[in-house]
């Protein structure tokens, strides 16, 4: 059987706050195969943004708690101190194209010399190897060459979005994360970038975990989708299966929520806001909100219920009593 | 399709009338006078009493600034702004307080737009002081105007800060503010572009409720074509300081004309696992400098079907197939 390139297991991280603890993510599993996209959606504040920091471990330091396990490439990289992460994992196996990252780049080094500046420290290039590949990377990306002496505001957003993807990609790791690639993006720019991404995704090998807030555009990337509300994940399904047919109760409404351009359908809100992570209602988290909300679902947290093809649902409305 | 003729004068059903409107900024050097960044360039349209019309754009192409010189907040370099069959283009001072009073703003940003040092009362009483109305009355209508925006019970919010509430929660009482006044228009700068999916719809829900119930007009700023499909009964699109395309909401979506709008259309997603297969065909590049802008039309550096034409002289604004208005020499 093929293995997955990146499996997590019951990852959990806390922060600290002066008002009490934030659970952002709360026991999160999933599997990341060969070549394949994993949409995790949710909204401000679910733990998708934290889901990311914690498999790059880019961490603030008011971590209260940071464990599980989460292998890659069959190694598990959460017992590696960090100095090991830092030169054999990140950017040389994982690595993420952050959001708002516009703002990414640093203003006052030319475009080919931060392009290069991962080669140099993580892969041990001299600077003028760096920089050939710098080129060539600028290239595949659909940037002119002579931009590399270029300093970041002469470029457009859209072309500073190239450069960060590229910038991402220059050390052929195997896992990509996309946080929100093209939130600041007009319209026709997301789309195009896009379509790079996807263009990357067939010729370059790699696998995605693009973390987004916008329900019709995840679709554009995902093989897989994990829906996280409130810390956990509470849908972890298939694209085919879930744009059509979403399981959880949060998944449908949300889904549900989507104005959609093409498709003329009834389109509804969810009422209530999402909960607070400092102080998270009891049970299953989207209880007050849930139209289906049953006595034991304000009482006991819902376990991760399996379902076809190693996908799970956490819903008491699943579970076989 | 009939041939295009050139559009026409005000419509008497209107409530705000924009006739060749100009916005251009000045950019100063050491004080002279270096260039204008062309904002708004020759805009016009009607909006009726009642409706709502959803201005989209990308970022630069002018929606914001065509808000806030509706506000009044920018001055026009030229053009006229008929407000209710009163010319409101360049009054000044005091001349202009009745027509704040009679259109109400709600910004993008609701925690930036509320003071954090007032609580809901004071900052839903602050509009109806400068505007006069009695003592007895201001609570009152508080009350009523938090009940509109279903902040309910009122007990529980009106002493809050705005910092003790959630987005969704700070942007109904940025519409409340807006609502306070009784205005006949009100203007909304991209109101749920900063809110969650779920909170969105129900946010514009809300407008449309309002719309119906006092027979307000609105116009709804966005970038997002999808919202606007549900909640306007017509749409403009801007590019460029220009307005390329406008119609009825049915129509503009199953019908675009404009290469630009066609190019919009495509690029929004809806969520349908197919995606993930296809690419999409999108013009490349980036909306052009407002400070120098492409010669003839602004979007032929993008077009897919620019012809010789389209690089030396600005298209005419059409009207084709009744209201439907376009700025595109493919139907010239």
């Amino acid at each position: 059987m093929v293995k997955p390139i990146l499996s997590v297991k019951e990852l959990y991280l806390y922060y600290r706050v002066r008002a009490g603890l934030v659970k952002a993510v709360d026991g999160a599993s999933l599997d990341l195969y060969n070549e394949e996209s994993l949409a995790v959606i949710g909204e401000s504040g679910s733990g998708k943004s934290s889901l990311a920091k914690a498999l790059l471990r880019l961490l603030p330091r008011n971590i209260y708690r940071f464990d599980g396990n989460v292998y890659i490439d069959g190694e598990d990289v959460m017992k590696l101190s960090d100095k090991d992460f830092d030169s054999r994992i990140r950017w040389n196996k994982i690595s993420m194209v952050p959001q708002a990252s516009m703002n990414a780049l640093n203003p006052v080094i030319k475009i080919g010399e931060q392009l290069a500046e991962p080669l140099i420290i993580h892969k041990g290039m001299n600077k003028n190897e760096a920089l050939d590949k710098a080129r060539e990377m600028l290239k595949f990306v659909g940037i002119p060459q002579e931009f590399i002496d270029r300093y970041p505001f002469e470029l457009s957003g859209g072309m500073r979005q190239r450069v960060v993807i590229a910038m991402a990609l220059i050390t052929q790791p195997s896992i990509v994360i996309l946080d929100e690639p093209t939130s600041a993006l007009d319209v026709l720019t997301q789309a195009n970038i896009m379509n790079l991404l996807k263009r990357i995704k067939n010729d370059r090998k790699v696998s995605y975990i693009f973390i987004t807030h916008d329900i019709a555009l995840s679709s554009e990337l995902s093989d897989k989708v994990a829906v996280m509300y409130a810390g956990h994940i509470v849908e972890y399904s298939y694209a085919d299966k879930f744009y059509r047919e979403p399981q959880h109760p949060y998944s449908q409404l949300l889904l549900s929520s989507v104005p959609t351009l093409r498709e003329n359908r009834n389109i509804r809100f969810i009422p209530g806001e999402p909960p607070s992570l400092l102080n998270p209602p009891p049970g299953c988290r989207f209880h007050p909100r849930c139209p289906y909300a049953m006595d034991i679902c304000r009482k006991e947290e819902p376990p991760i219920i399996d379902m076809e093809r190693n996908s799970y649902v956490r819903c008491w409305l699943y579970a076989k009593r | 399709m009939q041939r295009g003729k050139e559009t026409e004068f005000c419509n008497p059903n209107a409530i705000l009338c924009i006739r060749d409107l100009y916005v251009w900024h000045p950019i100063k050097k050491f004080l002279v006078i270096s260039g204008y960044v062309r904002a708004l360039d020759g805009v016009s349209f009607d909006l009726e009493r009642g409706k709502i019309l959803a201005i989209v754009g990308e970022s630069g192409s002018g929606k914001t600034t065509l808000g806030k010189t509706i506000l009044r907040i920018y001055k026009p370099t030229k053009g006229r702004i008929i407000y209710d069959n009163k010319d409101v283009t360049f009054l000044k001072g005091k001349e202009i307080k009745w027509y704040r009073r009679e259109i109400g703003y709600v910004q993008q940003d609701p925690y930036g737009a509320l003071p954090p040092f007032m609580n809901i009362r004071q900052i839903l009483e602050e509009p109806l002081i400068i505007h006069g109305i009695k003592k007895d009355e201001r609570m009152h209508r508080i009350r009523e105007v938090l009940e509109e925006v279903k902040l309910i019970p009122v007990e529980d919010f009106i002493n809050k800060y705005p910092h003790m509430l959630s987005g969704g929660q700070q942007q109904r009482v940025v519409i409340a503010r807006a609502l306070v006044l009784r205005p006949k228009l009100i203007i909304a700068d991209e109101p749920v572009s900063m809110l969650d999916a779920s909170v969105r719809i129900e946010i514009l829900t809300l407008f449309r409720e309002l719309q119906k119930r006092h027979n307000i007009s609105i116009i709804y700023i966005t970038h997002d074509l999808s919202t606007a499909k549900y909640f306007s009964d017509k749409v403009a699109v801007m590019y460029a300081g220009h307005i390329v395309e406008m119609a009825q909401t049915e129509y503009l979506l199953t019908k675009p004309l404009h290469p630009y709008t066609q190019a919009l259309i495509k690029a929004i997603p809806d969520p349908d696992p197919a995606n993930r297969f296809s690419f999409k065909e999108i013009p490349p590049g980036e909306p052009p400098s407002l400070l120098n802008p492409p010669p003839g039309c602004r979007f032929h550096p993008r077009c897919p079907y620019a012809m010789d034409i389209c690089r030396k002289e600005e298209p005419p604004t059409l009207i084709v197939d009744g209201d439907h208005i376009v700025k595109c020499w493919l139907y010239g």
